[in-house]
């Protein structure tokens, strides 16, 4: 009954959330930067990282800007499948 | 009598407080050790502080200069705010109440716009805003928060306004009341909730935003609080009481606004997204 009635109509609020979760996540920057500040020897540095370090600390703008480009595709493709799949399970109250 | 459902809710209340006590030690550590002057730190972390003093407190206010960042960030936030909400619900209020072709293309960009991520914008603006001269300012910081909030808080109103019936406008705009009127005494008084929704999201947002500022702003006075923050733990980390009493006063602010404003953020958000 409950993976049946409830989870079903609880959908439209699983794809907002999820969209605003995982896109929040990926521009994750300042909890990586006080915590681990890129661990040690860059083993725990996140994309958000990575792009920043790459484009002002290495001074390689034309790289940097290249890496947050497929960021941004990545994300989209993400976020668009996502949405769409959970649309299609979304169910009208009866 | 305990009955079977009464054990079983007993049980549940009981890892529940366990997640609960799980959760805050981190903020209970911080906040009894920010109480205690550094030697009674270094000898025993976790004991409750002998007497209450204040003077971590005072010395960290005066070293942060905390007056200043919080005048700044509360500056940055409020001015993004009022250009966010009062262009956003003009914004919304034609896009749902107008059947123009372009109002659909124009909806579909705000909500692809919101996918996009910061990440790919910074380094652009950085540069583009560094040849302009415009480093070091707090109104273009405003400018681009504004740009950014602007998906988000459209889309929240649109889905908002849609649930609100027409007959109060079209009474008023047969009695002669002009589109600019009607929308600022009548449908903006009624949107209330989602307002107060999207300034809730939108405020901690930007108040905890650390990377566009540690972009932008370079000089000392400029700063917002976590940037603030951040110079100053990376600073002090060995005076671990004073850096705890630095903690205690940037998370203050926001937890006051949040606690006055709590309940309006899950209905709200639930009510503008479902329509």
């Amino acid at each position: 009954m409950l993976q049946k009635i409830k989870i079903p109509m609880m959908v439209p609020a699983f794809t907002i959330t999820l969209f605003l979760t995982l896109r929040k996540a990926f521009m994750v920057y300042d909890v990586n930067l006080s915590l681990t500040k890129g661990g040690p020897y860059n083993t725990t540095e996140l994309i958000s990282m990575h792009v920043y370090n790459e484009a002002f600390l290495n001074q390689n703008m034309g790289p940097g800007q290249a890496k947050a480009f497929l960021l941004f595709i990545l994300v989209a493709v993400i976020a668009v499948a996502q949405v769409a799949v959970l649309k299609k399970k979304e169910v009208d109250a009866i | 009598m305990m009955t079977q459902r009464r054990i079983n809710s007993l049980i549940k209340q009981f890892f529940a407080f366990l997640f609960l006590v799980f959760m805050l030690l981190p903020f209970f550590l911080v906040l009894i050790n920010a109480l205690k002057p550094r030697i009674e730190i270094i000898k025993n972390p976790m004991a409750l502080p002998h007497a209450l003093s204040l003077a971590n407190f005072t010395k960290a206010w005066v070293t942060m200069k905390f007056g200043t960042v919080l005048m700044n960030t509360a500056y940055i936030t409020a001015f993004s705010q009022i250009l966010l909400i009062v262009f956003g619900a003009m914004l919304s209020y034609m896009l749902v109440r107008w059947d123009f072709k372009a109002n659909k293309i124009i909806f579909t960009v705000l909500i692809c716009a919101m996918i996009i991520p910061f990440q790919s914008l910074m380094i652009p603006f950085v540069s583009i805003f560094g040849k302009l001269g415009l480093m070091n300012s707090r109104t273009a910081l405003i400018f681009f928060y504004m740009g950014f909030g602007m998906p988000m808080t459209t889309f929240m109103y649109h889905g908002f306004m849609k649930g609100i019936s027409r007959e109060m406008e079209e009474a008023a705009l047969i009695d002669g009341c002009s589109h600019f009127y009607c929308f600022w005494k009548i449908v903006f008084p009624n949107l209330k909730p989602i307002t107060t929704t999207i300034l809730i999201v939108n405020i901690l947002w930007i108040w905890n935003d650390f990377l566009l500022p540690s972009l932008v702003l370079i000089k000392d006075k400029n700063r917002t609080i976590p940037l603030s923050t951040f110079y100053f733990f990376g600073e002090y980390t060995a005076e671990l009481g004073l850096a705890m009493a630095a903690l205690i006063l940037s998370v203050l602010p926001v937890v006051v606004i949040y606690l006055f404003l709590q309940k309006q953020i899950v209905t709200g958000v639930m009510d503008g997204a479902i329509k």
